[in-house]
């Protein structure tokens, strides 16, 4: 009879899966990526970084919950013989997780990471790489002692890049009075996520150009600006700069020439062929208006028949 | 052919008409919902001054697809269908911008016009109640305005401080032809009278001609004359 009433109260322990997450602040999935990713640059080499873990049914726990950063896989423990070693950022008891611990903050020093002894550089260096954050704990079986389910959390990457990305390719559509700029990557080995351009009037004595920034942060997604009240005729130069997902800028583009040009549009056609503005109603200011006087006219029509 | 089709509708109609019992039946002032669309080309070309076609020269030899819903009710319903009709239609084009050298640029050049009509309208549905023809023969008759406006480049097109925008109007006439589609399946046809309201179904078309220039004055002229088809709901 005993053992029955004890399978039975195993029973809804045994029925809920253990579960382990760990969140590092800032990470995010982009891409085609399925590890969120926290990347920063040497601008953040004092800075303390933070995250937290959620764990459920890990009161039987045997071993100490440890999150730890590696350069190499991340295996059920921190490893002992990983070269560069694995630095271990987080510990909680296997008691403290027996007593209900099921969540926890934990930050570490930005300059830690395995990589920087991989690469024999220190933070600040100008290197690429990507550590991981690892996290488990071995649950307690009855029967077999500390040997039962290793239960791991998904991994979280950590980029270190102060790397510059190289500069956009910068392409210019040449309209009127405007000149429209498009901005497309050129860096296959980085993640450029927004570009930022600039552009000045062509010196004609070769004299230094004097830049104006223009379209603010330019998201990868839509990389076009137009830049506008320009002269038709005159050349402008525009440059471009590309910035990865550490916020590094690239040096500027080989800046492009363009010249605004006078284009005809319909309008346009229209008076050069002879055509004449005015009559009743005309430029009443554009499609708005013409919008607004139609919906009057229907209401007004609505409201007589209703 | 057009004989043998001639004569079966003449055939179809005599009886009624030999037996005195002509008389369009009492109906109700319904309402009728037409979608339809067509192929509207602006006659620019005939604006006073012009010398050559500024529509062909933006964008080709090439018509607007047209789209319009019109409501048309009846104010009397016997001998026909006598009423007001409102239509609003949207049209537009877009082309590249030219070069002084006639070549594209960069840059999209559009028109747009938003056709509004108020009209007489006038639906000879006699042959459809009475003589069981499906055909219902109309005529519309009315007042057009067309605001209009011209984008260069995502904004409306301004030349020299000319605005490219503004309304014309006009007058315009319509006739046309409506297939009434009882006949291809009845009992539906009175399902959807009773459930739903809807008295009758039509695809039609239409030919148009509307005189959108001020009444000759100076200007852009936006008339046509195009030919819209389309399906009509009469509740």
């Amino acid at each position: 009879m005993r053992p029955l009433l004890a399978a039975l109260l195993l029973l809804p322990a045994l029925g809920e899966a253990q579960t382990l997450a760990v969140t590092i602040n800032g990470a995010i999935t982009s891409g085609t990526s399925t590890v969120p990713v926290l990347a920063f640059n040497a601008g953040s080499c004092g800075s303390t970084l933070g995250g937290s873990w959620t764990g459920t049914s890990l009161t039987t726990a045997c071993t100490s919950l440890q999150i730890w950063v590696t350069a190499s896989s991340c295996g059920t423990a921190p490893s002992t013989t990983n070269v560069p070693a694995d630095v271990i950022i987080y510990t909680a008891q296997a008691g403290d997780l027996a007593n209900g611990l099921a969540t926890d903050t934990f930050t570490f020093l930005a300059n830690i990471l395995p990589g920087f002894s991989a690469s024999g550089s220190a933070c600040g260096s100008t290197v690429d790489f990507t550590n991981t954050v690892c996290a488990a704990v071995t649950l307690n079986t009855a029967t077999n002692g500390c040997t039962g389910t290793n239960v791991q959390a998904p991994t979280v990457s950590l980029r270190y890049d102060n790397v510059p990305p190289l500069p956009p390719t910068v392409t210019l559509v040449p309209l009127d009075s405007q000149l429209s700029v498009r901005l497309s990557p050129s860096d296959a080995t980085d993640t450029i996520t927004s570009f930022q351009a600039q552009y000045a009037v062509e010196p004609t004595d070769g004299g230094t150009p004097n830049y104006i920034g223009v379209g603010g942060t330019i998201p990868v997604n839509n990389a076009a600006v137009t830049i506008s009240g320009l002269i038709n005729g005159t050349n402008y130069l525009v440059q471009g700069f590309s910035v990865d997902e550490a916020s590094n800028v690239s040096v500027a583009s080989t800046p492009v020439v363009g010249s605004p040009v006078l284009t005809l549009g319909f309008y346009a056609n229209y008076l050069n062929d002879g055509g004449q503005p005015g009559g009743c109603g005309e430029s009443v200011g554009g499609g708005p208006s013409a919008l607004a006087f139609a919906a009057l006219l229907v209401l007004g029509v609505a409201r007589r028949r209703g | 052919m057009k004989k043998a089709l001639f004569a079966s509708i003449l055939a179809a109609a005599l009886p009624a008409l030999a037996d005195g019992n002509a008389q369009q039946p009492s109906l109700p002032n319904t309402t009728i919902v037409e979608l339809k669309l067509g192929f509207y080309q602006p006659r620019v070309k005939d604006s006073p001054g012009v010398t050559g076609d500024p529509y062909v020269q933006t964008f080709g030899n090439s018509a607007m697809l047209l789209g319009e819903v019109e409501v048309d009710r009846a104010l009397y319903h016997g001998y026909g269908f006598l009423g007001l009709g409102v239509s609003v239609g949207y049209a537009e084009k877009y082309a590249k911008a030219l070069l002084a050298d006639g070549t594209p640029s960069g840059e999209a050049t559009g028109l747009i016009v938003l056709p509004i009509r108020v009209m007489a309208v006038y639906r000879y549905d006699v042959l459809a109640h009475v003589f069981h023809i499906p055909l219902v023969p109309y005529a519309e008759l009315g007042g057009i305005a067309y605001p209009w406006w011209t984008n260069k480049g995502g904004m409306t097109e301004t030349v020299n401080g000319e605005k490219g925008s503004g309304i014309r109007w006009g007058w315009g006439f319509t006739a046309g032809l409506a297939l009434e589609m009882d006949f291809l399946n009845p009992s539906y046809a009175r399902e959807a009278r009773e459930d739903s309201g809807i008295y009758h179904f039509y695809l039609f078309g239409e030919f148009n001609d509307d005189f959108a220039s001020n009444f000759g004055g100076v200007g852009i002229n936006l008339g046509a004359a195009y030919f819209t088809f389309g399906l009509a709901f009469e509740f």
